[in-house]
């Protein structure tokens, strides 16, 4: 098990080095056009200023964005420090969405958090409680085709997280839905889902991939 | 010699720990067929010696006990024919030395003397008196012998040398077997007159027949010629001869094993008589006399067999039973080991992750400002567009950039590695790249990072992330050793043509003698409160892994020194 | 805002630079440190208004030269600068009498109005103009 969280570890913190190296990348590019514009309007200040006005906001853009990556970085890497934890879990979700997002966009589909208003907290172990919920992404990402989004949808009185594939045009997820068996895909994480209590089945709500992962009360 | 005591110290090496190197399916089937060989010798060959022994032993005793009362038997029964043959010529003796010639002569005296005799002793058919010619002058007996001229005859001339004589066995008149007494009586004037009695061998069949032998027993007498004196079961009737070989000559009962005229193997016992020359032989078969020897050898064998078979089930049952148990443990060593490693590698990924994080976000810092700096100029310059100026902070943001960059490189290069398996690499690149991930603790903490990387360190072929694993525990540990303003140095070197080394060096608190002799043990730990105690341990293991060697240095206060030797080449690395 | 005196202090030479670089193109001017013994230094040869500090520097920590200047000069101000990873410090540091603090990387503006409401409350407490008394 300690393999998966191994896995699970490098591949969030490969994935958030990548989105690092990129935003890099975007400064260093914005950071040279500057320095090329420079000596070509030196002369003309109004072209040279509106043409700044336009790249350093964008870079400032992209600092935000590498610091909020850092962030994401420097929480995934503490997920570890305390277990069991009390974890908020619409904010692990968010967590989540923010580390899968770039495999999704990979896929051309997008992921959606659909937050509750109430809190909802369990004491479990945040990396693996993690690991379960983007494996859970992973499945549907499987099953997924470019342009349609995947719902992730907290239901914390059934003290469930909805997992549900959507066409672009289908607005909200669907609240009338079955759970059934463990699928297949996902049998390699019975030793985690035994470990923290949980289990994952798929789900039947109308659509062609779903997932419902039971969390315990 | 020196094989099996070579043998030997590999067998024993194989219980031992450390040899994780070796561990496949076929290291189990060598163990459980060396323990099984051990096992078996020790267990058999004690038992085979025993018996081994014991079969002599009981061969002997029962031998001996077995020929003790056939020699007895033997002496008895010759004892009793001597008696006999004492007794009759001690009466023929006393006869003829107790009357005269002239008595002898009368037939009535001689008649009374004969039917005195018949009645007292028993066995005399008749007798008889031979002047010194050799004339047979009185007789009394059933026979028509007066007269009769002995004079050529072998007995006769016997009896006048030896003074007595006691013929073989023969067949007289009547067709049933008797044999002759003749003493001589040497007159003091010097004639010299025989008398003769002849006896029936009736009684040396009824003293054969109170010799109580079984029915497969034979017992016999034979003259020194080979002719039965008395009829033999098995081997022939009186007068005929005897069917084998006649044996030495032997006054003292000889006991020996011989297969007989029949095929049958029988024990033969014979004693030789002083006179007459007769043998006394029994003749006994081997399995009567060996019954019981048979029954307790068989008894024996049976024993061994079933001992042996006990022997090689348990032992055999024992054996797997050990080896498998040996296989589960060290497989759940090994789980144990590999779980060991990756909540090792999880928490290093941690740690730098979490590093790299706080790390970045000064650079980050810089070209907010920058680029702030720059929308400020265009707000505020009156100078706008200093183009130097610009540039300079354009510059500013590139370099903070590349600095990030190789920040998060190295931890991608680190997450990425943890995968790969043996591959020619650069030893110093590893350690220069674990540095640099302590490289920020350093600066804060002030530590002195001391780096003697050799220059011409040829490249190894092994594990570049379990390395990385390796060094960055040593290395956290000389952090965690020293106070801030310490030092920690690195020197990589080539040890020789098949080794290189790295040690690190740290001038902290050290450790005890009691610390050091632990220091590699799971869950040892010093730290108080804090540390699971798995990263040295963790770190020898892989070590060993990869064919390598880790010591340790120490002296307490004066800091301690870790050197781990590498091979050029990782042995080959099997996973269950 | 004029004769507001501030020093930065922060160990990455090149951000303390450009932001003070930045404040003087907004009125303010601002000595820079980039290590603690450097800042208390400067403390000492003309006390500032406002310390802008960074917590997480090597050698003499951003604590310590908060807690030097609490004792010695209570009447100045500590902003405390933090990064993602030293809040913890910066807690400790609001403990120990910084007047606030900021996270890196930090929008100028809030770095400015930071700064006023440092002096201001002071310029409050000596009175100062407006007249508006407690």
């Amino acid at each position: 098990m300690r393999q998966q969280e191994v896995a699970y570890l490098g591949r969030m913190t490969a994935g958030l080095t990548h989105e690092m190296k990129n935003v890099l990348a975007t400064i260093k590019e914005s950071a040279g056009l500057m320095s090329d514009l420079l000596p070509i309007h030196v002369d003309k200040p109004e072209v040279l200023k509106e043409r700044f006005e336009r790249i350093l906001p964008s870079i400032l853009e992209q600092v935000r964005r590498g610091v909020e990556i850092s962030n994401r970085m420097s929480r995934l890497a503490h997920s570890m420090d305390h277990s069991p934890a009390d974890v908020d879990v619409h904010d692990l979700l968010d967590e989540v969405v923010f580390l899968m997002s770039r495999f999704a966009r990979l896929k051309q589909v997008v992921l959606t958090l659909f937050p509750e208003a109430a809190r909802w907290s369990v004491s479990t172990d945040p990396l693996r409680l993690q690991l379960v919920m983007a494996a859970a992404v992973d499945h549907c990402l499987e099953g997924a085709q470019a342009g349609q989004r995947i719902a992730i949808v907290p239901a914390s009185g059934q003290s469930r997280v909805l997992f549900q594939v959507l066409d672009a045009d289908q607005g909200s997820p669907a609240t009338e839905y079955r759970v059934g068996a463990r699928p297949e895909g996902l049998s390699g994480l019975a030793e985690v889902l035994e470990e923290l209590g949980a289990d994952v089945g798929v789900l039947e709500f109308g659509g062609a991939v779903g997932l419902a992962v039971q969390l315990p009360k | 010699m020196k094989r099996i005591s070579d043998w030997f110290r590999n067998f024993v090496r194989q219980f031992k720990q450390d040899s994780e190197l070796e561990e496949s399916p076929r290291r189990y089937k060598v163990l459980r067929r060396n323990m099984l060989a051990l096992m078996i010798l020790v267990t058999v060959l004690p038992l085979v010696l025993m018996a081994v022994i014991n079969y002599y032993q009981y061969r002997s005793a029962l031998r001996s006990e077995v020929e003790a009362p056939i020699r007895v038997l033997l002496n008895k029964t010759k004892h009793s024919y001597e008696l006999f043959l004492t007794e009759r010529l001690s009466a023929v003796s006393f006869i003829a030395h107790a009357y005269n010639f002239t008595e002898l002569s009368n037939q009535e005296t001689l008649n009374r003397i004969f039917l005195v005799m018949k009645k007292e002793f028993g066995g005399f058919v008749d007798l008889g008196l031979i002047n010194a010619a050799g004339l047979q002058v009185s007789y009394a007996g059933p026979y028509q012998l007066l007269g009769k001229d002995y004079a050529g005859q072998a007995w006769f001339q016997e009896v006048l040398v030896r003074g007595t004589h006691i013929s073989d066995v023969f067949m007289g008149h009547r067709r049933f077997p008797h044999f002759v007494i003749a003493v001589q009586h040497v007159v003091p004037d010097g004639h010299s007159y025989i008398l003769r009695a002849t006896i029936d061998t009736e009684k040396f069949n009824s003293i054969i027949v109170s010799m109580g032998l079984t029915p497969a027993t034979d017992a016999f007498l034979l003259n020194r010629q080979g002719v039965f004196q008395t009829s033999s079961k098995f081997y022939g009737q009186v007068l005929h001869t005897w069917p084998m070989l006649m044996l030495p000559v032997s006054y003292e009962p000889s006991v020996f094993e011989t297969r007989d005229s029949r095929g049958l193997d029988v024990i033969l016992a014979y004693t030789d008589f002083l006179t007459p020359n007769w043998v006394l032989m029994l003749v006994k078969p081997r399995g009567e006399v060996l019954k019981t020897w048979i029954t307790l050898k068989s008894e024996l064998f049976l024993v061994f067999l079933a001992s042996v078979t006990i022997i090689f089930l348990v032992v055999g049952w024992l054996t797997n039973l050990m080896v498998r148990r040996i296989e589960e443990s060290d497989q759940k060593r090994k789980a144990a080991f590999h779980e060991m490693e990756y909540t090792n590698k999880l928490a290093s990924i941690g740690r730098l992750a979490a590093g790299v994080a706080h790390e970045i976000n000064n650079p980050m810092a810089i070209i907010n400002e920058k680029a702030g700096l720059m929308k400020d100029l265009i707000t505020y310059d009156p100078n706008f567009p200093d183009k130097e100026k610009f540039l300079k902070q354009i510059d500013s943001i590139l370099k903070s950039v590349d600095r990030s960059r190789s920040i998060t490189h190295r931890l991608l290069g680190f997450a990425r590695r943890m995968d790969v398996e043996v591959e020619i690499m650069d030893l110093n690149e590893v350690l220069q790249d674990v540095i640099s991930f302590l490289e920020k603790e350093a600066l804060y903490r002030n530590i002195h990072l001391g780096l003697q990387l050799a220059a011409d360190l040829p490249r190894i072929a092994s594990d570049q992330g379990q390395l990385q694993q390796v060094f960055l525990n040593i290395l956290n540990n000389a952090f965690a050793a020293v106070e801030d303003g310490g030092s920690v140095s690195v020197t990589s070197f080539e040890v020789d043509m098949d080794t290189v080394a790295v040690t690190i060096q740290d001038n902290g608190m050290g450790m005890s003698e009691e610390v050091r002799n632990h220091i590699f043990e799971p869950f040892f730990s010093t730290k108080k409160g804090g540390g699971t105690g798995l990263g040295l341990s963790i770190t020898y293991g892989i070590v060993q892994k990869l064919g390598g060697q880790i010591t340790v240095q120490t002296r307490e206060g004066a800091g301690t020194t870790f050197t781990v030797y590498l091979p050029k080449k990782a042995p080959k690395q099997t996973e269950a | 805002m004029e004769g507001l005196r501030v020093l930065l202090v922060d160990d990455e030479e090149e951000f303390v630079v450009t932001l003070a670089e930045r404040l003087k193109l907004r009125g303010i001017e601002a000595r820079v440190a980039t290590d603690g013994d450097e800042a208390l230094t400067k403390v000492e040869e003309e006390l500032p208004q406002v310390v802008v500090l960074d917590v997480m520097m090597p050698g003499t920590s951003g604590i310590d030269v908060l807690q030097h200047i609490r004792r010695r000069h209570p009447e100045v101000r500590v902003i405390l600068l933090t990064g993602r990873g030293s809040t913890k410090e910066g807690i400790e540091g609001m403990r120990l009498g910084a007047f606030d603090f900021l996270m890196k990387p930090v929008k100028i503006e809030d770095l400015t109005q930071k700064l006023h409401d440092a002096v201001g409350s002071e310029a409050g407490a000596s009175g100062g103009e407006g007249g508006q008394k407690p």
